[in-house]
């Protein structure tokens, strides 16, 4: 077995997986009923899906510009992803769209709490 | 004439291998599994589509299109793996780069809006006190009440 059909059956099963990945989030998105909650459904084919399809094409491609190309790709989708959702989520806690009930732990209220004894001015400028 | 017939078939084998893989994955099981990945995608689409539409509140929506981002970009990944062709790479790096500033500026602007306190459901900041903002959130939350007893089932 030639080791270009090894890898464009590898593809397949990465590309496979990725839409697999991406149709659990779709599914999340809908069923789930809180803005986190269905954040944790958002990062599933922002990260690892996204991944799994930029490897699958990457090992159809095989070219050294292209998948440096799709490195950059993943590499760029990885910083920024984490950085709206910590900024979806905070705002989301902010503005009280979600069931306290349902948090396991909450830290970030020990934090407000100590930002506004400190001082209320400091607390909302800390936001971003 | 002859001669431009005979360096056009010259011209050509200057890309054996990107024919050859072109050809291997037009064999039939791949060209079914592209289908299938396809479809997979269109059905995240259309149900990140469906949460965008019905989305409650404005981070539901930030949320959805950030999802929905991601699934273009698979989609245009699986696009070029089909294809062969690296043309639509720079469009994933552009996407991978700019995807994130839409929901960046929404919850900004949310946040911002909370600030001024101009949102009925904006109590938590400026009473800077999580527990006593909890009560006041259940009538705000009134109207968004439906889509979480619309989804649990």
């Amino acid at each position: 077995m030639n080791w270009t059909a090894v890898a464009d059956v590898a593809g397949a099963v990465c590309m496979l997986a990725g839409g697999l990945l991406c149709l659990l989030a779709g599914i999340g998105m809908v069923r789930l009923p809180d803005v986190l909650a269905r954040m944790h459904a958002a990062t599933k084919p922002q990260s690892f899906g996204l991944l799994l399809v930029l490897l699958g094409a990457g090992l159809w491609l095989r070219s050294l510009i292209d998948l440096c190309t799709l490195l950059l790709v993943a590499l760029f989708q990885l910083l920024t992803s984490p950085v709206a959702a910590h900024m979806v989520g905070r705002a989301a806690y902010r503005t009280g769209r979600l069931d306290r009930e349902d948090l396991v732990r909450d830290e970030l209220a020990a934090a407000l709490r100590a930002a506004a004894d400190q001082g209320p001015e400091e607390n909302p400028r800390s936001t971003g | 004439m002859a001669v431009t017939v005979r360096q056009t078939p010259a011209a050509l084998p200057a890309e054996p291998a990107r024919v050859l893989t072109a050809a291997a994955h037009d064999a039939p099981a791949f060209e079914i599994t592209a289908a299938v990945i396809a479809g997979l995608l269109l059905a995240a689409g259309l149900l990140v589509t469906l949460r965008l539409v019905r989305g409650p509140s404005t981070l539901d929506r930030a949320v959805a299109l950030d999802v929905l981002v991601a699934v273009v970009m698979a989609g245009i990944g699986l696009q070029s793996a089909v294809r062969g062709t690296a043309f639509y790479l720079p469009v994933l790096l552009v996407l991978s780069f700019l995807g994130f500033t839409g929901s960046v500026g929404v919850a900004r602007f949310m946040a911002l809006r909370g600030e001024a306190g101009t949102e009925d459901v904006d109590e938590s900041e400026g009473t800077g006190e999580p527990p006593s903002g909890s009560p006041p959130s259940a009538p705000g939350g009134g109207p968004e009440e439906p889509g979480p007893h619309r989804g649990t089932p």
